[in-house]
């Protein structure tokens, strides 16, 4: 379960406009054992998942420049279809999943953040992208 | 003001230290993002109030400040409705109240 979970030398980017955001993800994701990037907005994060290569991304969907959405689909049409992209939102409707999901984000992580399912969510997509089986306990 | 900070600090898994800290940066930026939303205002400029608002809104919401967090919603959905001054200049003032009552909470 949680304390079996290991995200040591996963590489994440997050992307989240709020300093705030951006101090606690990076404090969590250093305790966890990740190496992590943040960028302030899509537009980084695209350029950010070009220059480098990530294990996983932590996307918020509003963020000033561009938004999320448009830099997941950014993302996807350069050809990357099998890196992890999570949304980081507040709004997890119906509609709102469907319209991630047709966008090309993988997964959802309510906002305000928990930091036990930051973890749960970095191990498991994290582990996907590694190619080896994800740990068990986790839900998608 | 309430400021759950045991229910913070156990949802969040960060050191006290971290949170103090995060809090302090909440009230940094929050008097920064008032200083502008009143440019914002005064040049009738409510997409900027809706996007400085849903800034505070998404700082306060993950160091669970409820009582920021609430009016910043308002805030935001005063810019988004385009913009009733009175309401803006309402929420602004209930801001600046509870950011001074969050500063004497961690001071």
């Amino acid at each position: 379960m949680a304390e079996e979970l290991s995200c040591t030398g996963l590489k994440v980017l997050v992307a989240e406009d709020t300093p705030v955001g951006q101090k606690l993800m990076k404090a969590l994701l250093q305790a966890f054992g990740c190496v992590a990037d943040v960028v302030a907005n899509g537009r980084e994060a695209v350029e950010k998942v070009r220059e480098n290569d990530y294990d996983v991304v932590l996307m918020d969907i509003m963020m000033p420049v561009m938004d999320g959405l448009h830099a997941t689909r950014a993302i996807r049409a350069s050809g990357n279809d099998t890196l992890p992209i999570i949304a980081l939102t507040a709004a997890v409707t119906k509609e709102d999943r469907e319209r991630s999901r047709a966008a090309g984000l993988n997964d959802f992580l309510p906002k305000p953040v928990d930091g036990r399912q930051l973890k749960e969510k970095i191990a498991k997509w994290g582990h996907a992208s590694l190619g080896s089986p994800p740990p068990s306990g986790t839900e998608k | 003001m309430k400021l759950n900070r045991q229910e913070a600090l156990a949802e969040l898994q960060i050191p006290e230290e971290l949170y103090d800290e995060l809090l302090h940066d909440l009230v940094d930026n929050t008097e920064s993002a008032l200083a502008r939303l009143e440019g914002a205002l005064g040049a009738n400029d409510f997409d900027q109030v809706a996007a400085l608002a849903h800034m505070i809104k998404g700082s306060a919401a993950t160091l669970r400040v409820e009582k920021i967090r609430a009016i910043a919603e308002d805030l935001e959905a005063d810019g988004r409705s385009n913009g009733d001054g009175t309401e803006i200049e309402k929420h602004m003032v209930e801001l600046k109240s509870a950011l001074e009552e969050l500063t004497a909470l961690i001071s």
